[in-house]
């Protein structure tokens, strides 16, 4: 009896949250659809934001730390250990010749 | 000492935009309570979408923590609370909010299979979760004193305390004068008690070594 109890208990109000919730299903779809897009452009936006403020970050967390040309080493290093024979350099650093090449001299620019 | 590489910056960058876009999660789910009638499609749209695309960067900021060598983080300093080496309790504050985070995502997703009322008693916990984000932010963050950082993490705050000022208090005020103006209160004060425990810990010199972090990876003796 005691569980019996209980479970009428509990289980109209599980009832009446499927039914609230059925009914706000049922509203949704018959509501015209255009907030979708709206939604979607601002989730794009959103994310592009998201990624460009994570830029943004990542080289002033960088540079505060190890100041600029560290930033700048350790993405030239991150870049070269997942592409070897990328030959990503330093801009301070002269190109390396092509391999058979006869190297070229260079001077300061001007 | 090992220097720093891409990946614990990247760490901290993605840590503080997670921290960001669950303050927007938070804010559109307080907009979304106070004013059911407002945009409804488009407020409960962005609030699902966004607390999604905070998943992404939190999960960033995790894996990045995990596979960058500097700190020697691990996965079960990921997983148990308190457990790190790194300032084990700014740390493990993360921790737990991301497990709130996490309950409050997942009992959404299958959330016409609990009562209401259970659903809707999970889904405050975010305000647990982001209090418990912020403090983890200020007082894991080795960008606690980085002006960029610090005005962020000023916004964030400044903007959830005045939406739930403006719209929830000012929403449930004429059902429940009392209890709103408590919980007003409660919100003022609390915010204002990390703003003085901010001020007088991770803004002060010294608070890198105080917070817990390895001899091996403070930069002076």
């Amino acid at each position: 009896m005691s569980d019996s109890g209980t479970g009428s208990g509990s289980e109209p109000r599980r009832e009446t949250w499927r039914e609230a919730a059925a009914a706000q299903e049922r509203k949704r779809r018959r509501r015209p659809t255009d907030q979708r897009p709206t939604v979607g452009r601002v989730t794009v936006a959103a994310a592009v934001a998201a990624a460009g403020l994570n830029a943004v970050l990542f080289a002033q967390a960088g540079i505060q730390q190890s100041g600029p040309g560290a930033v700048q080493d350790s993405i030239i290093a991150a870049v070269n250990g997942l592409f070897p024979r990328g030959g990503l350099q330093p801009p301070g650093q002269p190109p390396t010749p092509a391999p058979g090449t006869i190297p070229v001299a260079t001077t300061g620019g001007s | 000492m090992t220097p720093p590489n891409p990946l614990w910056f990247l760490d901290r960058s993605s840590g503080e935009v997670t921290l960001l876009l669950l303050t927007v999660v938070l804010i559109l789910g307080v907009v979304r309570a106070a004013l059911p009638a407002a945009y409804p499609l488009l407020v409960e749209g962005l609030h699902i979408n966004i607390a999604l695309l905070t998943i992404v960067f939190g999960g960033l900021h995790v894996v990045s923590a995990i596979v960058d060598p500097f700190a020697h983080l691990g996965p079960v300093d990921a997983v148990v609370p308190f457990a790190s080496a790194y300032r084990g309790t700014w740390l493990g504050l993360g921790v737990i909010s991301a497990y709130l985070y996490g309950s409050a995502i997942l009992t959404s997703w299958p959330a016409r299979r609990l009562p209401r009322s259970t659903w809707i008693w999970l889904h405050r916990l975010m305000y647990a979760a982001w209090l418990l984000a912020v403090l983890h932010s200020l007082g894991t963050g080795s960008d606690a004193r980085n002006e960029v950082f610090l005005l962020l993490n000023l916004v964030a705050v400044v903007c959830a305390l005045v939406v739930f000022l403006g719209v929830r208090v000012a929403e449930g005020w004429v059902r429940f004068p009392r209890l709103w103006a408590a919980l007003a209160l409660a919100a003022i004060l609390i915010v204002l008690g990390v703003g003085i425990w901010a001020a007088g810990g991770p803004l002060q010199p010294g608070w890198a070594r105080s917070s817990g972090t390895p001899s091996n990876l403070l930069r002076s003796p």
